[in-house]
């Protein structure tokens, strides 16, 4: 039964680069296949999105082993910073977007610094904490967010003085800026940071007595994992030209956190699985569209149950097991020479 | 003798690790109480007590990882008391522990190169534009994390996920990851549990070929045959007391010894 199935296996292993290309070009000629549909352009700028934020957050429960449910404090502070730095001071979108990042990883340090001790629950709770926290202020400082108004009126992102309002161009840029905080993680993953981090994912005291000082490492990863959150953030309110606090309640962060764990911690692929499969769903089925929470809390309910891994971890099994069933074969042949 | 093969020897002799009545108490347990233990440079020392003796606490005590009541701790002639943990392990003193602890869903070869953490400079700028530094980094992670294999004799499975390893074969990666922070001293806790005899032999023969290359080794155990073949130096705790200690043929003999591991004689 398997046999087709692992020759189809190594052959997709063999050419890997060559599908990897053929994504990406997927990806670069999407928006041509539906030149005037604005509605599925939107959708799938809001995919990859969500999988930049997955991503984000990725960094932090996939790979350094804390567990945060807060992640939309940190996209809120990314987007109120792009807000009021365009619309007070008059900034373009390429000068808001480093600027709100590192705010946003600035004020993670408000977060992880008093909490470097903690560990899991203890640790998620803070985080939710911490995010309405964020919502709240921004609610509530109005002389700085204008409050519940929201603030209207921010550019739609320029590049050299070209402004792009078409959700074509917008699409490139967000997958452009999705595919350097992607090349980004993926090569911080490969270095020293990456392997402190993983390690204390893996075992904490472990970490510690391989020379790891895992307090300050934890403090790193929030903050380069919050920073990429607030870099979406400012895309977002160039996006929509309006940000309000409303829109980074703890559904937002139950949102991407649900986008994660269907798509599977610790896998790069993930966030994007995940993104893809539960922006599309909601809209797909228009019925449900009005239940996205019942939609994503039965989508974690069935990945919990099925795929604990999530589908990229589930994914990954199988091939291992593929695998397995290749060597098999190979010994079995070789055997029977003898 | 000339002065200076006296002094030679006297630096080959020094005391590498050094306790002054170091004592760990939690709450009415005296877990560790008032104990002085003197380690010298390139010498295998061995821990041995009855269960609940006190040496897994004395070990945490040196490695930073349990706050001392009180006393100190001296290594390399540096006061090291109440580090935390990372600073004593880039300080040179390295650990393997009780219920092994490995970085399970890594490679083997991963968890060595972790354990290079604190010989490596790699910053952020150097990872996301592979520098000069970042590739330098890498490739010496990569041939000492292989070099350290081949000794130890993982070589060959330095792809597999730790998690699929065998037991006494974990016990192993620990030791080779220990060995990647090129410690001056090595802390053993247990290493031959759970090993079966001939990879105790392995285990033993192992210990001896890396006090060989000059570092000090630490070791905790219960296999009797291991510590009095191995061990240079013998240190016996029992209820958080040291009782004794000596070189094996003096421990083998004390009454102390006996009496705590098999009870008191009730002829005597």
């Amino acid at each position: 039964m398997s046999s087709p199935m692992v020759s189809g296996i190594l052959f997709c292993r063999r050419y890997s680069r060559f599908f990897f290309v053929l994504l990406v070009a997927a990806l670069l000629a999407f928006p041509l296949l539906f030149p005037e549909d604005p509605y599925i352009m939107r959708v799938a700028i809001n995919v990859i999105l969500y999988s930049m934020l997955a991503t984000s957050l990725n960094m932090i429960n996939g790979y350094s082993g804390q567990f945060s449910i807060g992640h939309a404090a940190f996209y809120c502070i990314g987007a109120y910073t792009a807000a009021i730095l365009s619309t007070r001071l008059g900034w373009g979108f390429w000068q808001c977007l480093p600027v709100s990042g590192l705010m946003a990883a600035f004020v993670s340090f408000f977060l992880s610094v008093p909490t470097a001790r903690l560990k899991g629950v203890f640790l998620a709770l803070c985080t939710i904490g911490f995010s309405e926290i964020v919502r709240l202020i921004a609610l509530n400082w109005v002389s700085l967010t204008r409050g519940p108004m929201g603030m209207p009126g921010i550019p739609s992102p320029s590049v050299f003085g070209y402004e792009m309002l078409d959700n074509r161009e917008l699409y490139y840029l967000i997958l452009f800026l999705c595919s350097v905080c992607m090349f980004t993680c993926s090569r911080v993953l490969k270095s020293r940071l990456g392997r402190a981090w993983m390690a204390i994912r893996e075992d904490e005291l472990a970490a510690r007595a391989m020379g790891i000082p895992t307090q300050r490492y934890k403090m790193y990863n929030f903050a380069f994992a919050t920073f990429w959150a607030g870099v979406a953030g400012c895309f977002y309110a160039f996006m929509a030209n309006f940000v309000s606090s409303d829109s980074f309640s703890n559904e937002e962060s139950f949102a991407i956190i649900s986008i994660l764990l269907v798509g599977g911690q610790g896998f790069m692929a993930g966030g994007p699985v995940g993104a893809l499969i539960l922006t599309i769903l909601p809209e797909t089925i228009r019925f449900l569209a009005e239940y996205r929470q019942i939609v994503f809390g039965l989508a974690i309910l069935f990945t919990m149950h099925f795929a604990p891994r999530g589908l990229v971890g589930k994914f990954v099994e199988w091939i291992a097991r593929l695998d397995r069933e290749a060597k098999d074969i190979d010994m079995s042949i070789g055997g029977g020479d003898i | 003798m000339p002065a200076e093969t006296k002094i030679a020897q006297e630096i080959l002799n020094a005391e590498i690790l050094n306790t002054k009545e170091v004592s760990v108490h939690f709450g009415g347990l005296r877990a560790v109480e008032k104990v002085d233990m003197s380690v010298r440079r390139g010498t295998i020392h061995g821990i041995i007590g009855p269960n609940g003796a006190g040496k897994t606490t004395l070990f945490n005590a040196l490695t930073g990882f349990q706050k001392l009541t009180a006393g100190k701790i001296f290594f390399r002639g540096a006061d090291i008391t109440g580090l935390p943990p990372e600073k004593i392990a880039a300080r040179g003193m390295s650990r393997t522990f009780q219920n092994i602890k490995l970085f399970s869903a890594l490679s083997v070869l991963e968890n060595v190169r972790t354990g290079f953490h604190s010989k490596l400079k790699t910053g952020l700028f150097d990872a996301l534009f592979h520098t000069f530094a970042y590739k330098r980094d890498e490739s010496f992670a990569t041939e000492k994390g292989l070099e350290i294999l081949e000794w130890v004799g993982l070589r060959d499975q330095a792809e597999t996920r730790a998690a699929n390893l065998a037991y006494g074969t974990r016990r192993k990666l620990e030791i080779a990851r220990a060995l990647a922070l090129d410690p001056d001293i090595l802390l053993l806790d247990e290493p031959a549990a759970g090993m079966n005899p001939v990879e105790t032999k392995e285990l033993m023969k192992l210990i001896q070929v890396i006090n060989e290359t000059g570092r000090t080794i630490v070791v905790i155990e219960h296999d009797m045959k291991l510590i009095m073949n191995v061990c240079d130096y013998i240190t016996v705790l029992n209820q958080g007391v040291k009782i004794c200690e000596g070189p094996p043929s003096h421990i083998r003999k004390d009454p102390r010894v006996i009496e705590a591991y098999l009870g008191r004689s009730h002829s005597a």
